[in-house]
């Protein structure tokens, strides 16, 4: 039932005619669930290809109060009984950036979908995440991951985000499980939900959303409150990446310590500075001038005090003397300093991409295996039913 | 994001000729009046909400945008462009409370304004759709920027070129022409329209100025001179429209179309 005095009534008589492009897709089962929705693989008929499906939920901010509203009102006005919510802020950066950015090494869009109250990204599908690599070495494999893999890995994640910096676009949370790698190789930066621009950003990129990259993989002048972003945050991430591969654990495996909800600004984690200074030694005031700025330096200077250990974690991963290019290279990438930090465009030139053999297009090229598909589960539910209901995410 | 206009979906998706304006336009006779009206009331809305420029325009565009995609019947025009900033705020990473936006919009046009907030969400979601979710917009002002130190211009000169940009947003312009048009034909406007922002140079300053104007235009094989002077044509016919509207008619042919 369409009520009267629907600001919108034309648009949506003239919407409902159109063809759902959700048909379009056969549901082939589920792949996971991330923190802003659920991602499905699934057949595009059209083109005749594989796709992954990313469905957003939508906000439920909101909606405390427009779902009272529409609760207390009498029914003969209301034309659905759901009230509308807002997409996240997240669903927003990704639809926005997806769709603009374009680069062998960045996930690929191939449509956006809006229907059914739900935000709908479809994505080329992508049989293996790196994060699935690391973890198929670890436990079954139990070897370390061959260095050409390796160094083919990283070389294309540098080339994907030395194109996002290129463009100026943060992604802020780079880590194992948001690298993809196609059956043939190629590797794809994903889930640029935390991605921004900062070019001009109109707020300090702080202020509008305090969780950024996954402590893991955070940076010290992150870790020390620093609120000016800069795309060496990245390059820090990508060190922890670059070590994870390495040593097929992640590097800091801090202890996150929670921020209570409703807590303005954030918390010193102090544990997972711990876990970096006991590797990288604690951060001297001459290798980062700029430290005595961060807010959280009292903290670091309360701590106890560490010697830098990398050339034995490097040593204990079982990579000989003859590493030194990876290792000069983890340095640098593991600067304190944010503004002498490598950039991504610099990484490209490093003497470890000359002196090791790899492949720039195919990472699995020197590898003499296949690694396993991607786990998918069957799912009853049709993406798109027939009486609107989706899978609830 | 600011990277490679020519890359843009701006300049892919977004950009037309004048003859596709009018062919994808020929029902809507009234647009151009309906449009600047609208506009202008965009700009009160943003003023109301302390929003920033960029913010305002990009709602602009969007609001342009819509208008190639909906018919001015479809939809309640003051949802329309209230959802536009609301959208703008959040693709310019400013975001504004759905719940505030509608509350002033409420204020601003009442008795024409839904009050729910569920329709501005319902109505972004339709937007999005509709927006083939393009929701970075490149404008014409970082161009300004640098070519008013290339020229020289005077702050007066640069503040009158950022307001004309401004106005440029209120009409097709930015559907027609990349945002470097747009910067110089600003320029050009108050070079020609408003002399008297020049600071009191001599005649010989400003012919100095002309001639560097002049042959470094001329020497720009990436700046198009017919692109240049039909921009500064729509510049004309806008103001002149702006000074000829009947404001309080056209808000009645909106109501008319409720
Ligand atoms: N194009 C794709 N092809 C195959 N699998 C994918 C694809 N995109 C995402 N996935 C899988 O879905 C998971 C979640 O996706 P994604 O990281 O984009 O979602 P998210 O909600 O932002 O998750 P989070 O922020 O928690 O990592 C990924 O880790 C990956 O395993």
């Amino acid at each position: 039932m369409e009520s009267l005095d629907d600001p919108m009534r034309r648009y949506k008589a003239r919407r409902s005619r159109r063809a759902d492009p959700l048909q379009g897709y056969d549901l082939l089962g589920y792949i996971a669930a991330g923190t802003y929705g659920r991602v499905y693989k699934a057949l595009d008929r059209r083109h005749g290809k594989v796709v992954a499906i990313k469905k957003f939920r939508t906000e439920r901010d909101e909606r405390s109060n427009s779902t009272t509203a529409t609760a207390s009102k009498t029914t003969d006005t209301t034309s659905t009984n759901i009230a509308w919510t807002g997409l996240s802020q997240s669903a927003y950066r990704e639809l926005a950036l997806c769709r603009e950015l374009r680069n062998p090494h960045i996930v690929s869009l191939v449509a956006t979908i809006l229907r059914h109250k739900s935000v709908y990204i479809v994505f080329d599908y992508y049989e293996h995440d790196l994060l699935q690599l690391i973890q198929f070495h670890g436990s079954q494999k139990r070897q370390r991951l061959p260095s050409a893999l390796i160094a083919s890995c990283l070389y294309q994640v540098c080339e994907g985000v030395s194109y996002l910096h290129a463009n100026y676009v943060l992604h802020r949370d780079l880590k194992p499980a948001n690298i993809m790698i196609t059956a043939q190789g190629s590797v794809k930066i994903g889930d640029l939900g935390l991605a921004r621009s900062f070019r001009q950003p109109l707020q300090s990129l702080f202020t509008s959303d305090r969780v950024v990259v996954t402590v893991w993989y955070r940076s010290m002048e992150l870790l020390l409150g620093c609120r000016h972003y800069t795309p060496a945050i990245d390059m820090w991430s990508i060190g922890c990446i670059f070590a994870e591969m390495i040593s097929l654990r992640p590097i800091f495996k801090g202890e996150e310590t929670p921020v209570l909800p409703g807590a303005r600004g954030s918390v010193f984690q102090k544990d997972q500075v711990d876990k970096v200074i006991k590797i990288l030694g604690t951060p001297t005031l001459a290798e980062w001038p700029s430290m005595r700025a961060a807010p959280e330096y009292p903290s670091l200077a309360s701590m106890r005090h560490h010697r830098r250990t990398l050339n034995e974690w490097h040593r204990r991963c079982g990579m000989g003397p003859e590493a030194t290019d990876s290792l000069d290279l983890l340095g640098r990438l593991f600067d304190y300093d944010p503004d002498s930090r490598i950039s991504a465009l610099d990484c490209l030139k490093h003497p470890y991409f000359i002196n090791t053999e790899f492949d720039k297009q195919n990472c699995f090229k020197h590898v003499d295996y296949v690694y396993p598909s991607r786990r998918i589960t069957a799912v009853d539910v049709p993406l798109a039913g027939q009486k609107r209901k989706l899978p609830e995410v | 994001m600011s990277g490679d206009y020519l890359e843009s979906t701006q300049h892919k998706y977004w950009t037309f000729t004048k003859n596709e304006l009018i062919n994808i336009r020929k029902l809507d006779a009234p647009y151009a009046r309906i449009r600047l009206f609208l506009g202008e009331q965009l700009n009160l809305l943003g003023l109301k909400l302390n929003c920033r420029q960029r913010v305002v325009s990009t709602a602009q565009v969007f609001l342009s945008r819509t208008f190639l995609k909906i018919r001015l019947e479809d939809m309640n025009l003051y949802l329309v462009t209230a959802t536009c900033l609301y959208m703008a705020s959040r693709a310019e990473e400013q975001q504004l409370h759905a719940r505030i936006v509608v509350r002033e919009a409420a204020k601003l046009w009442p008795r024409m304004m839904p009050t729910e907030t569920s329709y501005l969400a319902e109505c972004e979601f339709y937007l999005l759709e509709e927006l083939r979710t393009c929701l970075v917009i490149y404008h014409a002002y970082n161009p300004l920027i640098r070519i008013s130190k290339e020229y020289d211009l005077t702050p007066d000169e640069f503040q009158a070129a950022w307001e004309a940009i401004n106005d440029a947003s209120l009409c097709d312009i930015p559907l027609l022409f990349s945002p470097k048009v747009i910067a110089f034909a600003a320029m050009f406007m108050v070079l020609i329209l408003r002399p008297e922002l020049d600071g009191g140079r001599t005649p010989l300053a400003i012919k100095n100025r002309l001639d560097i104007l002049s042959v470094s235009i001329g020497r720009r094989s990436t700046l198009d001179l017919t692109q240049l002077a039909y921009c500064i044509q729509e510049f004309l016919s806008l103001y002149s429209l702006m000074e000829s509207i009947n404001r309080r008619s056209v808000a009645n042919e909106i109501e008319q179309l409720l």
